[in-house]
Order: C-alpha cells, then sequence, then structure tokens
C-alpha cells in the first residue's frame, strides 16, 4: 500500500523519478488526481524540510558536513555553513512534481537539472566527492513520517469512495468492541491502513456523524 | 488582523468522547508552531500553493544578470556571459539592496535560505492559544511594529516597493496550511 519509486530518468536538461502510487479499487479519476496531487506537494515538502536541515530525505540520517574551505566560502558569501544544497536556490527552486498516469514524477528541469545530477548522481557521471541524494531511485525508502501521510490521502479518497459512502448508523449500531470496530473498517476501507482509514473517519464531517456512538473507541 | 484560527476538525465529538483536552490542545499548539517554524527556517512557506520564499532583493537582482549570462552562453557569446556573471556577482553584494544593507547592524544576517529572520522578533511571536472548538494561531500578543512586520511579509502590503509577499500564515480567503502541516497534525 503507498507508493513506491518505480524508476529514475536523467538527460542533460531534466532529472526525475517515477513514483507509482497504489491506488484501491472504485477511485474516480478525480479522486486518483486529487491523491496525485496531494501525495505529490507532500513529497516535494519533504524533500525540501529533509535537505533544508542537511538531512536525506530517505533512512540514512544526516549527510556528511561541508569542507572547512567550502563552508568558509560559503558563509563569506552569505549562504550559511549548512550542507542543505542552496547557494542561489535555483535547483530546489526548480524542484516540481507532475502528474503522471501510474501516480507522479519528481523533476528537476531546465538548466537546473546538471546540477542536480550532481548531487543526485542518477547519470553515474558526478564529479561531487561527496555527493547528497535527494531524489529517490528505485529501492529508496522515505524517511520520517511521509509514508503515513500519502497513505492518509489515500485513505481520504477512499472515505469518499462510493462503497464507503453507503455505510449508515445502524451499520455502525452493533459495535460494542474495539475488535469489531478495527474490523469493520478494515473491510470498509480495503487497502488502507487501519490508522489512516480512522484518521479519515475523524476528518469526514458526514462519517464522524455516522460513526459517532464508537468514537470512545477509536 | 494579523491572525489565523486554525480549527481541528472534530474536536466536538472527540471532546465529548473526552478524547480531547487542554494536554490535547497544548500538545496540538506545539506541534503546529514546530511544523510552521521549521518551515520558515528551511525557506518554505507553511502556507499551500505558496512554494519556496522567493529570494531577497540582492539575489532576485543577481538572477537577472544569471539570466543574460545563461543566454549569452547559449548563443556563444563568451565575453558576454563573463560580463553578466560578474555583474551578477557585484548585484548580490550591492550594499543598498536587501540583506546586504542591514548587514552592519545584523552581520549573521544570511542571504540563503530565505528564513524571514533578522533580529527574531516575529518569528518568536507567531503563538497559538486553546479555544472551544480548537486552537488559534498567530500573533496573539505581539506589538504594533511587529504586526506591522509581519503583514508586510505574509500580506505582501509592501509589493508595489518590490518586496514580495512572503506567506507565513494562511489569513487570505480560502487559504489552507500546506499538506505536510495538515497532515501531521
Amino acid at each position: 500500500m503507498g507508493f513506491e519509486v518505480k524508476s529514475t530518468n536523467v538527460s542533460g536538461s531534466e532529472i526525475s523519478s517515477e513514483i507509482t502510487i497504489d491506488f484501491p479499487d472504485g477511485l474516480t479519476v478525480s479522486q486518483k488526481n486529487k491523491i496525485r496531487d496531494e501525495a505529490g506537494e507532500l513529497l516535494v515538502d519533504h524533500i525540501l524540510g529533509r535537505v533544508g536541515t542537511s538531512k536525506s530525505p530517505f533512512k540514512g540520517g544526516a549527510w556528511p558536513a561541508l569542507t572547512e574551505l567550502y563552508k568558509k566560502f560559503k558563509q563569506k558569501e552569505g549562504r550559511g555553513g549548512k550542507a542543505n544544497l542552496e547557494f542561489t536556490g535555483d535547483m530546489l527552486d526548480a524542484l516540481k512534481f507532475k502528474r503522471t498516469p501510474a501516480g507522479v514524477r519528481l523533476e528537476i528541469k531546465g538548466k537546473e537539472a546538471p546540477k542536480a545530477d550532481g548531487h543526485n548522481n542518477f547519470s553515474g557521471q558526478s564529479k561531487i566527492k561527496n555527493t547528497r541524494q535527494f531524489l529517490p531511485k528505485e529501492g529508496d525508502k522515505f524517511s520520517g513520517s511521509v509514508k503515513r501521510d500519502v497513505d492518509s490521502v489515500i485513505a481520504d479518497q477512499v472515505a469518499k469512495s462510493s462503497s464507503v459512502s453507503k455505510i449508515t448508523k445502524s451499520d455502525v449500531s452493533g459495535i460494542s468492541t474495539k475488535r469489531e470496530l478495527n474490523s469493520f473498517i478494515r473491510d470498509q476501507f480495503a487497502g488502507v491502513e487501519l490508522a489512516q482509514a480512522k484518521d479519515a473517519i475523524l476528518f469526514d464531517d458526514d462519517l464522524r456523524t455516522i460513526f459517532g456512538g464508537v468514537l470512545g473507541l477509536f | 488582523m494579523a491572525r489565523v484560527t486554525f480549527k481541528f476538525k472534530g474536536l466536538d465529538a472527540m471532546t465529548k468522547a473526552k478524547i480531547v483536552n487542554r494536554k490535547f490542545q497544548k500538545k496540538l499548539g506545539d506541534r503546529v508552531l514546530k511544523l510552521i517554524k521549521t518551515s520558515i527556517a528551511v525557506g518554505k512557506s507553511p502556507v499551500k500553493g505558496q512554494g519556496r520564499y522567493k529570494a531577497y532583493r540582492a539575489d532576485r537582482q543577481a538572477a537577472v544578470s544569471r539570466g543574460i549570462a545563461s543566454k549569452a552562453n547559449k548563443a556563444g557569446d563568451k565575453g558576454s556571459a563573463k560580463k553578466a556573471r560578474a555583474a551578477a556577482n557585484a548585484a548580490a553584494k550591492q550594499k543598498n539592496l536587501y540583506p546586504n544593507s542591514v548587514l552592519d547592524k545584523f552581520p549573521r544576517k544570511q542571504r540563503r535560505p530565505v528564513n524571514l529572520e533578522l533580529s527574531g522578533a516575529m518569528i518568536k511571536a507567531i503563538t497559538f492559544k486553546g479555544l472551544k472548538g480548537g486552537i488559534k494561531v498567530g500573533l496573539i500578543r505581539a506589538s504594533k511594529k511587529i504586526k506591522a512586520i509581519f503583514e508586510s511579509h505574509n500580506e505582501g502590503t509592501n509589493e508595489s516597493r518590490g518586496v514580495p509577499r512572503r506567506a507565513i500564515l494562511p489569513t487570505a480567503a480560502g487559504e489552507k496550511f500546506n499538506a505536510s502541516i495538515t497532515r501531521s497534525v
């Protein structure tokens, strides 16, 4: 469930990562696009947030610090001494996401692409000694809560799907234990993590009203 | 007024179910503030759709020259490209352009990231308050001077003088916090 990095692409004018999203059955085109847009925004946000604090967006912790020589130069130029991939800011400003049929593509296009490849080394030709990868490759796992957040985005759309919208108060009225509640929610939100399904219920006005009598079991 | 009311949906039902209380509101408020301030510190607006903050004036001026250099390079005009790069370097350090203009008083002010921090007073003044049905986030107990600085950034009240809007809180109609903040909450 969720998403994974399927492939990467690099050329003189583009560097990108293709992310496939595991769309549950029964979602409309519009719902899938909402998932794409919010997941794309989350992934870009996560990358920028982690890079800004000199950390890899993927499992692996902090990046190596700048060399003393470059750090002094960077500070002298008024850019701070952190390994945050920001000098003019142009490269990070160019990081965007686009919708694709399978999910989203994270990309940097144009004149910033070679610079980005220098850091990510998708081409295998980077001349930078300490690369600091910030775009995901196949097999990379994002760190932090971004997976949970993307699952939550998917759960929200499932909550609005035609199958879940048929749930009524009487369907829920017989539930008296947490186990029964969890089992019921898992059935209704197939393909969605339980925690995210519960969040989706709490954030949806209609569902929250329907489940009002069992909120204490959440 | 320089504040925004952020309501955590579902609070009424959760209050009845005794899930929400003052402790919960404090935890929520602390979390929201941390996310907002971390976002600003790395040069990213906490408001949906606003992206990274525009460069300070000295760098914006330098970017124009870098663009010229890039075009000249593509056209094979190495001489013009060299001149334009020199102009970019000069612009980035021009004394009358921000933040170079404040370096005498604030020598530690950096050009990147664009973190809206000079003395730190404005960022420090962003706080929260619990209320029935949610929490309120903004400049709740700030001086007029700080509010004016905040509005200048958040509402772009100085855009006519070349200071772009750099949204800090979702105060305009229909605005929301970005997906990371909304989802984390």
